[in-house]
């Protein structure tokens, strides 16, 4: 080998290792996970943020947004912490909810030169929610189906006596259960960046506001837990 | 009387000229011998070197760097609208006073 091939070989592996070390740290997330607080708000209601985590983040999050969010009160619905991927959370009267989360470390480049920043992905859908729009078509069928059957078994309602009103009740509330994961659908689905530390609100409401909405405070917790 | 062939002969001033004397074919014949081994080391060769070389690669792996973050951030920097419904749903983005963002979807007709 001559001596210029053996510099050329010792320079490009220095140059490789010095590249592999740096892509090395990088990928050492400083992401140490995201803590994930669903929350409900309403335009009715008492005291707001009942039951929130101490985390002056949120907190500091939940006060920043009243003024922005029609809600009055805020109840707490479930909370989790989780370094990335799924999770189900519970929702109001027994609903549930799966929430993903995903987040990328952004390498540091002249266009993001600050340090740890994430690439969310967000997304919350009700239980059973449809994969895509065909089978959402599909869904929308069968649910008109049990719509008219339960509007028939509540117009016969009146007519029954003893044990059938029982079982009338009954069939109506599976008729509902059926109904409602029937009607499952994606509810957020959200790309944003985060720094480390940092609170997001991510929510999600009827046109117009309702008079309810699903309040997710979503916080990129940082390595040392903050 | 002379032809042409027989004039430029006669005024070619080389032919009355001398031969090189022993000094100087010598000193001639040492320079045609010297010169292929000095070439090599004077003349410029087509490998640019390895720092050159090094430098190059670095930088082209650096633009690569950038210019893929830079596709990667057009391609998922603005809030997307949700797949799935995307007649019925809105999604806006904007910030608090005190720097919260808040990301909101609107859907047509969600009750909870």
């Amino acid at each position: 080998m001559s001596k210029r091939m053996r510099i050329f070989v010792v320079v490009s592996a220095a140059l490789a290792s010095v590249l592999l070390c740096t892509a090395g740290a990088v990928a050492q997330t400083r992401n140490n996970g995201f803590s994930v607080v669903l929350l409900l708000g309403e335009t009715q209601g008492g005291t707001a943020g009942d039951g929130l985590p101490p985390a002056p983040g949120v907190r500091k999050a939940l006060a920043d947004v009243k003024d922005f969010l029609p809600y009055r009160s805020y109840k707490v619905l479930d909370t989790q912490w989780l370094r990335s991927g799924s999770t189900r959370m519970k929702g109001l009267d027994e609903q549930e909810y799966d929430v993903d989360v995903r987040g990328d470390e952004i390498v540091p480049n002249p266009f993001h030169p600050k340090e740890g920043m994430l690439n969310v992905l967000f997304k919350l859908q009700e239980v059973g929610a449809a994969m895509n729009a065909s089978e959402e078509y599909g869904r929308a069928i069968q649910a008109a189906e049990m719509e008219k059957q339960r509007a028939s078994l509540i117009a016969q309602l009146p007519n029954a006596q003893g044990a059938m009103v029982q079982e009338q009740k009954a069939r109506i509330e599976r008729l509902d259960k059926q109904l409602r994961l029937t009607r499952a659908r994606k509810l957020i689905d959200s790309k944003f960046e985060m720094a480390p530390g940092e609170t997001v609100v991510v929510g999600t409401s009827k046109i117009g506001g309702g008079d309810k909405g699903l309040v997710v405070l979503l916080t990129a917790v940082a390595a040392g837990g903050k | 009387m002379k032809d042409l062939k027989q004039q430029l002969l006669d005024g070619d001033p080389l032919a009355r000229e001398g031969g090189w004397n022993a000094f100087d074919a010598q000193r001639i014949r040492h320079r045609i011998m010297a010169e292929p081994r000095t070439a090599p080391a004077n003349g410029r060769s087509w490998w640019p070197g390895p720092f050159a070389v090094a430098g190059a690669l670095a930088v082209c792996m650096f633009l690569a760097i950038v210019i893929g973050t830079r596709l990667n951030m057009i391609e998922h920097g603005a809030p997307r609208p949700p797949a799935v419904e995307p007649a019925t749903t809105r999604q806006m983005q904007f910030a608090t006073a005190g720097g919260t963002r808040i990301i909101w979807t609107f859907h047509q007709d969600l009750e909870l």
